[in-house]
């Protein structure tokens, strides 16, 4: 299961008769509030009552704005009310109850009709050779970017219109290529009838795990747990050509121009040694915040276009307005941006690294750590060397990543192989508390125990427990 | 001597009781046969921190020191595991030495 992304959070502003709040305009004339007491206990202290407002949409967030703790929750409105998904009575227990006990493709979408939130692509594979992938939940019947903005609460064509039946949420079975994928991208193509979202996760990593699959032959796990650790970039492959041919290499010093070189040849993979991967990765956040500085504002909360919008720009539009920066006198151009950004990604890499050499390491420049919960320092990991990025399929950032890597082959018997990075224990010291750590970050997999049967033996069963009524 | 009883006797109650024994027992022990407060400090120092090493030992080295070697990164210290011993160590001596200290200054109080 991975994410669907499917729009399942709105807000809409309420227009109230008076201060009291006890009616909304809606429909054209005024409705009934529902206002709901809730009592928080506080340890030692009186309770806390707090009288929330419920329109037909949902609960009315912060009444005002004093209630609202100042430089979090930016991108919560005040005074709007929410209808969001999370909110409706749902048994997704169910479904899981469902799927575990499922034979086959029939059973699999029996359970999935009882799923409501967060919709997953829920990814199937059968011993009758049927493979089947279903972004699948409880989808609202909305209109092209419905709730993409704060929308006005007094307007029943606003309202969520139903529901997309469950038979109709996008699903495929045994498709002519031969496998299905998911790595969060947007679930349909334009023919799909219904609108899901406006927004999903970058194309990337989905594109590169369709490009492998789709030249593997007899694939094996190993096969499988090799494309985990990939960390091809999609995105270096789209536009870092592109970027390259703007550069004027005449006007670099000479440590420019030997990181322009090592660049220039990366091979785009962004591996733990890879000191081209640094540079670029480099480049390219100095180049998005140069290209949107517009969208840098004290007093407004500004979400900066997507990657895809940057990535398309700059191929496509290199006149565009975009590239100007407002805080010069000067009209910047595409090359501009360029040439500034790669200059000031080189100063900062030199600043921190020395001159081009090991320490630019893509493993030493991304500080990878997996940090304790509390984030005590010494209970965690610590820094340490690895590859991978946001939108590579080893999608291993700074503090988060792929925490569970699992393959499982159908048959004739079934194997799981799987592994996270930590132990089996939380006590900080436990000989258990992160022994699966490194078998993780080296890209390996532990067979998983399946057992068929209640008297099957293991070596690696420690102890039995027998429940009796 | 002194030394010795606080040793002995706090290292049966620390099986027995929490941690603050030690001070209970240094106290008493200086209380009867205490003789300076110099020599009683020292030796309810000595004592308490020779034997909270002893203590710590036996937990830390079976588990490999991993969880000494964990805590002291919460220290603005070396991650050295022996520095959290000696901490724990000194603390430990603090408590006795001065227990045993007002052990002989409370006799002292009295048998004027």
């Amino acid at each position: 299961m991975t994410n669907v992304d499917a729009a399942v959070l709105d807000w809409y502003q309420v227009k109230f008769k008076d201060n009291s709040k006890n009616e909304y305009w809606y429909n054209n004339k005024w409705n009934k509030i529902t206002k709901r007491i809730e009592v928080i206990n506080v340890l030692g202290q009186k309770p806390v009552y707090d009288t929330v407002i419920y329109t037909h949409h949902g609960p009315v967030v912060y009444d005002n704005i004093s209630q609202k703790p100042k430089g979090d929750h930016e991108n919560i409105p005040v005074g709007d009310a929410l209808r969001w998904i999370a909110h409706d009575e749902s048994d997704e227990f169910m479904t899981f109850y469902l799927l575990n006990r499922g034979k086959n493709y029939d059973d699999y979408r029996k359970a999935l009709t009882y799923y409501t939130a967060p919709a997953q692509n829920f990814i199937f594979a059968s011993n009758d050779k049927d493979i089947a992938i279903t972004p699948n939940g409880k989808i609202p019947l909305k209109f092209k970017d419905q709730g993409k903005f704060v929308m006005d609460g007094s307007d029943p064509t606003n309202d969520w219109q139903g529901w997309i039946p469950y038979d109709q949420n996008p699903t495929v079975k045994n498709p002519p290529r031969g496998f299905v994928s998911s790595a969060n991208q947007s679930s349909t193509d334009q023919a799909y009838p219904y609108y899901i979202n406006w927004r999903f996760e970058l194309y990337d990593r989905g594109k590169r795990i369709n490009d492998r699959l789709k030249v593997m032959q007899n694939a094996t796990i190993d096969s499988i747990r090799l494309m985990q650790m990939d960390n091809y970039s999609m995105r270096a492959q789209d536009i870092l050509p592109a970027m390259l041919w703007y550069i004027d290499t005449s006007k670099l010093h000479p440590d420019q121009l030997k990181a322009f070189q090592i660049v220039k040849k990366w091979d785009k993979h962004f591996a733990a040694n890879s000191v081209g991967a640094s540079i670029f990765n480099a480049w390219w956040l100095k180049f998005n915040a140069m290209l949107w500085d517009e969208f840098k504002d004290d007093k407004v909360l500004l979400n900066i276009p997507s990657f895809d919008r940057t990535e398309k720009l700059l191929l496509t539009e290199p006149n565009s307005k975009w590239f100007d920066i407002t805080g010069t006198p000067e009209k910047e151009t595409c090359t501009d941006v360029l040439m500034q950004s790669f200059n000031a990604a080189i100063n900062e890499l030199q600043k921190s690294y020395g001159d081009p050499g090991d320490k630019w390491e893509w493993g030493n420049v991304k500080d990878t750590h997996i940090n304790h919960l509390a984030n005590l320092p010494g209970f965690g990991t610590g820094h340490f060397y690895a590859g991978g990025t946001g939108a590579v399929i080893n999608a291993l950032r700074g503090g988060n990543g792929p925490s569970w890597r699992m393959v499982v082959q159908m048959g004739p018997q079934v194997k799981g192989y799987g592994v996270f990075p930590g132990g089996e224990s939380g006590n900080p010291g436990s000989f258990f508390y992160e022994d699966m750590f490194t078998t993780w970050r080296d890209g390996q997999l532990n067979e998983l125990l399946f057992l068929q049967s209640s008297d099957e033996k293991s070596d690696r069963i420690k102890s039995t427990l027998t429940l009796n009524k | 001597m002194l030394f010795l009883i606080i040793l002995i006797l706090s290292f049966i109650g620390s099986y027995l009781l929490p941690w603050w024994v030690a001070a209970l027992i240094a106290f008493l022990a200086a209380l009867f046969v205490g003789k300076t407060s110099g020599k009683a400090f020292v030796s309810g120092f000595g004592a308490i921190f020779v034997l909270w090493v002893i203590l710590a030992l036996m937990k830390s080295i079976p588990n490999d020191n991993i969880l000494a070697s964990r805590v002291i990164q919460l220290f603005p210290l070396p991650h050295q595991w022996i520095l959290l011993l000696l901490i724990t160590a000194l603390i430990g001596g603090l408590v006795g030495g001065l227990a045993a200290l007002s052990g002989v200054l409370t006799k002292k109080a009295f048998s004027k």
